[in-house]
C-alpha cells in the first residue's frame, strides 16, 4: 500500500517535471571548476569581497586632500608668473634694471655692509 | 570588528574607475583659472603676460579682437615709429618709455616684429578708424625696409580707400607716407598725384601739422628726384600764397620751418642737383643685425626735446638692420634709435653729445655699433670699504687706450656723480679715501609739501657719510678720445644684470656736526663744525664742510631769496677757509674754486699764484 503510493507519487512527480529539463549543466561546471581563461576572468570578476567599510570610506577622501594639496604646490608654476608681469623698469647707480631683479640681487648682498 | 561591506570585484573596478574619473575632472576644475574679468570696451591687463595678451586675441572675435589689438599692441597714441620702442638712445640721452594705457598699469614688452601679423589683420578688416592708418603706417616702414616697397603702397593705398571723411587727419598722414615711399623709390608719378590731392585737401583744410610735413616732403622728393635748381625756380615763381599747384607742375606749399627754409637757401647757393641719402647699418659688435629699430636724424632744434611724431626724417631697419634715409637737406643731424629691451640689454651704444652727421650734398654712411657693457669688478655688490685706500677694479676693455672713473653718491632725489680719476690706463687704480672726502659735489636740493626748496644733507656730505651708498662707472676710449663703451646702462635679465656697482665706505665716523647736519639743521651744524674747527685747526672735514655748507648757503639764498643774507660776506668767508684749506690739503678742486674765485674778483696776482699750484696739483693727481 505504502509502496503503491510511493509509486504513485513518484509517477505524478515524474510527469510533472517531465516538460523541466536541466540544461545548464555544462554552465555550472564551469562557473564551479573554470577550465578557460576566459572563465578564469569571469569567475575572478564575479568573486565576492568581504570589506571593512571605515578604510574604504577614509582612502578617497585622502586622495582628494592629497590632489588638492599636490594641486597647490603646482600652482606657481602653471601660472605664468607674478613678479614678471608688474616688471618696473628702475635707474640705480646710472644703469637700468628690472626692479624685481634689482631688489633680489641687493637684498642677496644686503648683509655685506651691516657692521 | 567594524562595519563590513560585501562587494564584487567587477562591481569594485566598476566603482574605483568613477572614482578616479571624478578626481581628474576635480583638478581639471581646479587648475582652470578665474575667468579674467571680461570688459568689452575697457582693457584691464595690470596682470597680464605677453603670452596671455596674444591668447586673449586670438580667443576673442570681432569688436572685442580689434579692441584688444588696438589697446595691446596699438597703443593710446595711436602706433608712430616714434613711440612704438621701449627706448631711445641718442648722443648722450637715453629715453625709456613705458606705454601705459588709461592708467590701468603697463603693457607687456611686445617687439614690432610680434605686432606686425596683428597689425596686418587689423589692416585688413580692424575698424576704420585712426589705429587703422598708424597699423598702416608701421606697417609700410616693415615693408620698404623688407624691400617691398610697392606692398607698402598699396597696403597704404587700401588704407586710404578704407578711411571715412570723418578720418581726414588719418587719411592725410596716410597719404603723406605714400608719397614718402613713392619718392624713396622713384616714383615721381605717383608722388605727384598724391601730392596734387593733398594739396587740394590742404587749400580747404590747412592742417599745420600736416602741411609742415607735406612741405618737408617736397623740398627733399621733388628737389631730390628732379632737379633742386629746377624745383628753386618753381618755389620763386609761385610765392606768396599759401597752396598751388596742380597736374603735372611741382605742387609746392610755401609755409615752410625755419630749418626747411635755411636748408633750402643752402640748395639755393649750391651748385648741386640731388638732394643726398644717409645710410648705414645697426649692428652689435658681435656682427649681430638690429633689426626692426627705429632711426631718426633730428635737428637741432629737436634734440633738446624728446621724440616728435612729426619727425622729419624717420625710418625703420630692415632684417639686416640696415637703414636709408633718402633726401636729407643739408645740414647738421644727429643720430637717434629706437630699440626695443632685449635689443640694448647688456650693450650700449657708444656716442657722446657732441657728435653730429654733417650732410653737405654727398651722401653719408653712418652705422652705429653697440658695445657689450663694461663689467666692473671691485667694489661692487654693496661691500664695504674700511681701510683708508680703496682700489677700483674692472675688466680690460680690447683696444681701450684709457678710462674715465665716476663715482657717486646716492641723494634724496636720486643719485649725482662725477668724474673722480680720468685718463687712467690700466684697468686698476687706488684712491686715499681722504681724497675722496675731499671732493667738492653740487649742491642739490630738493622741495618740501610748502614747495620750498630744501638743501640735501647727504649732497653736502657727499662721501663722508658712511651710512650712504656709493656707486661708480667706468667709460672706456680709444687712442682717439672715442668712447668705446661704459659700465651704465640697461641691464635687464638676470644673466646681464652683472655686478651691482655699489659700495659703501666704512673708515670715518660721524661727527657731532655731521649728525646734526644729516638731521636737517644746517644753521646748527655750520656752528658746530665752525666750533670743532676752532678746537682743532687740523681738523679739514670741518673746514671742507664749511666751505660746501657756504656753498648751500649761497644757492639757498639764489632759491628762496632771504633778505638778510650776505653773499659777499659769506664769499669773502669761503675764500678765507679755502686758502687755509690749501696749505693743509693743496687739491685741484679747492685750487680751482680759489683761481675762479680771483679771476671774478679780477685779482690776477692771486690768479696767477693759485693757479700755478692749481697746474701743480693736476700733474699730481695723473
Amino acid at each position: 500500500m505504502r509502496k503503491t503510493e510511493q509509486l504513485l507519487i513518484k509517477r505524478t512527480l515524474e510527469q510533472e517535471l517531465s516538460e523541466i529539463r536541466f540544461t545548464q549543466a555544462e554552465e555550472v561546471l564551469r562557473a564551479t571548476h573554470p577550465r578557460s581563461w576566459r572563465d578564469r576572468v569571469r569567475a575572478f570578476l564575479n568573486k565576492e569581497l568581504e570589506l571593512p567599510l571605515v578604510p574604504l570610506g577614509t582612502a578617497p577622501l585622502f586622495l582628494m586632500a592629497a590632489l588638492f594639496v599636490y594641486h597647490l604646490a603646482e600652482q606657481p608654476k602653471t601660472h605664468p608668473g607674478g613678479p614678471q608681469l608688474h616688471r618696473e623698469l628702475i635707474e640705480e647707480g646710472g644703469s637700468y634694471y628690472w626692479k624685481d631683479e634689482y631688489e633680489r640681487k641687493v637684498n642677496g648682498h644686503e648683509g655685506d655692509h651691516q657692521s | 570588528m567594524g562595519m563590513k561591506v560585501t562587494i564584487k570585484v567587477k562591481h569594485l573596478i566598476l566603482s574605483t574607475a568613477v572614482f578616479l574619473l571624478l578626481a581628474a575632472g576635480f583638478l581639471v576644475a581646479l587648475s582652470r583659472q578665474s575667468p579674467p574679468s571680461q570688459n568689452t570696451n575697457q582693457a584691464v591687463w595690470s596682470n597680464l603676460s605677453k603670452q596671455e595678451v596674444f591668447k586673449r586675441i586670438r580667443e576673442s572675435e570681432d569688436e572685442q579682437k580689434w579692441t584688444y589689438i588696438r589697446n595691446y599692441l596699438i597703443g593710446r597714441e595711436g602706433a608712430e615709429l616714434t613711440n612704438s620702442y621701449d627706448i631711445y638712445v641718442g648722443p648722450g640721452t637715453s629715453e625709456w618709455s613705458s606705454v601705459t594705457y588709461e592708467g590701468q598699469g603697463k603693457l607687456p614688452p611686445i617687439t614690432l616684429k610680434e605686432k606686425f601679423p596683428y597689425l596686418e589683420a587689423y589692416v585688413e578688416s580692424g575698424p576704420a578708424d585712426f589705429n587703422l592708418a598708424g597699423a598702416a603706417l608701421l606697417l609700410s616702414y616693415y615693408y620698404e625696409g623688407a624691400g617691398q616697397w610697392e606692398k607698402a603702397i598699396e597696403l597704404l593705398e587700401r588704407t586710404d580707400e578704407r578711411l571715412p571723411a570723418s578720418q581726414m587727419y588719418a587719411a592725410q598722414k596716410v597719404k603723406i607716407r605714400m608719397a614718402e615711399v613713392a619718392g624713396n623709390h622713384g616714383d615721381m608719378d605717383l608722388f605727384r598725384q598724391i601730392s596734387a590731392d593733398l594739396s587740394h585737401e590742404l587749400t580747404q583744410n590747412p592742417d599745420t601739422r600736416i602741411v609742415e610735413k607735406f612741405s618737408w616732403l617736397q623740398t627733399r622728393y621733388l628737389a631730390g628726384n628732379e632737379s633742386i635748381q629746377q624745383y628753386l625756380k618753381a618755389l620763386k615763381k609761385w610765392e606768396g600764397s599759401p597752396v598751388y599747384g596742380s597736374g603735372k607742375q611741382p605742387t609746392v606749399i610755401f609755409d615752410q620751418p625755419t630749418l626747411l627754409k635755411q636748408g633750402l637757401q643752402k640748395l639755393a647757393a649750391s651748385k648741386s642737383d640731388r638732394l643726398p641719402e644717409v645710410s648705414g647699418t645697426l649692428k652689435r659688435s658681435d656682427g649681430s643685425p638690429i633689426a626692426y629699430a627705429g632711426v631718426y636724424l633730428r635737428t637741432k632744434d629737436r634734440v633738446q626735446g624728446s621724440l616728435q611724431s612729426d619727425e622729419p626724417y624717420q625710418t625703420m631697419t630692415n632684417g639686416k638692420g640696415e637703414y636709408t634715409i633718402k633726401g636729407v637737406l643739408p645740414g647738421s643731424y644727429q643720430l637717434y634709435l629706437g630699440l626695443e629691451l632685449d635689443q640694448i640689454s647688456g650693450w650700449t651704444w657708444p656716442t657722446e653729445s657732441n657728435e653730429w652727421i654733417r650732410v653737405g650734398f654727398q651722401d653719408v654712411t653712418r652705422d652705429a655699433v653697440l658695445q657689450p657693457l663694461l663689467e666692473l669688478a671691485f667694489p661692487v655688490n654693496q661691500t664695504t670699504v674700511r681701510e683708508d685706500r680703496i682700489t677700483f677694479a674692472w675688466e680690460p676693455v680690447p683696444k681701450a687706450a684709457y678710462y674715465d672713473i665716476y663715482l657717486g653718491v646716492r641723494i634724496h632725489s636720486g643719485s649725482v656723480s662725477q668724474p673722480v680719476k680720468t685718463k687712467v690706463d690700466t684697468t686698476r687704480i687706488t684712491i686715499k679715501t681722504e681724497e675722496l672726502y675731499h671732493l667738492i659735489g653740487g649742491i642739490s636740493s630738493y622741495s618740501d609739501q610748502d614747495r620750498k626748496m630744501i638743501t640735501d644733507p647727504l649732497s653736502l656730505l657727499g662721501f663722508s657719510n658712511p651710512d650712504n651708498r656709493f656707486f661708480w662707472t667706468v667709460n672706456a676710449y680709444d687712442n682717439d678720445g672715442h668712447l668705446l663703451t661704459r659700465s651704465d646702462g640697461y641691464r635687464i635679465g638676470n644673466d646681464k644684470i652683472g655686478n651691482l656697482p655699489f659700495f659703501y665706505l666704512k673708515e670715518r665716523e660721524l661727527t657731532l656736526a655731521d649728525r646734526t647736519l644729516l638731521a636737517g639743521n644746517l644753521d646748527q651744524a655750520m656752528k658746530q663744525y665752525e666750533q670743532a674747527y676752532k678746537d682743532d685747526p687740523a681738523d679739514t672735514h670741518s673746514l671742507h664742510m664749511l666751505i660746501v655748507m657756504i656753498d648751500a648757503q649761497i644757492s639757498e639764498h639764489r632759491s628762496n631769496g632771504s633778505d638778510s643774507f650776505d653773499r659777499e660776506n659769506a664769499e669773502k668767508q669761503q675764500e678765507t677757509y679755502l686758502k687755509e684749506m690749501v696749505l693743509l690739503h693743496p687739491t685741484s678742486g679747492y685750487l680751482s674754486r680759489l683761481t675762479d674765485y680771483y679771476y671774478k674778483k679780477k685779482d690776477w696776482q692771486a690768479y696767477n699764484a693759485y693757479y700755478k699750484l692749481y697746474e701743480k696739483a693736476m700733474a699730481r693727481d695723473s
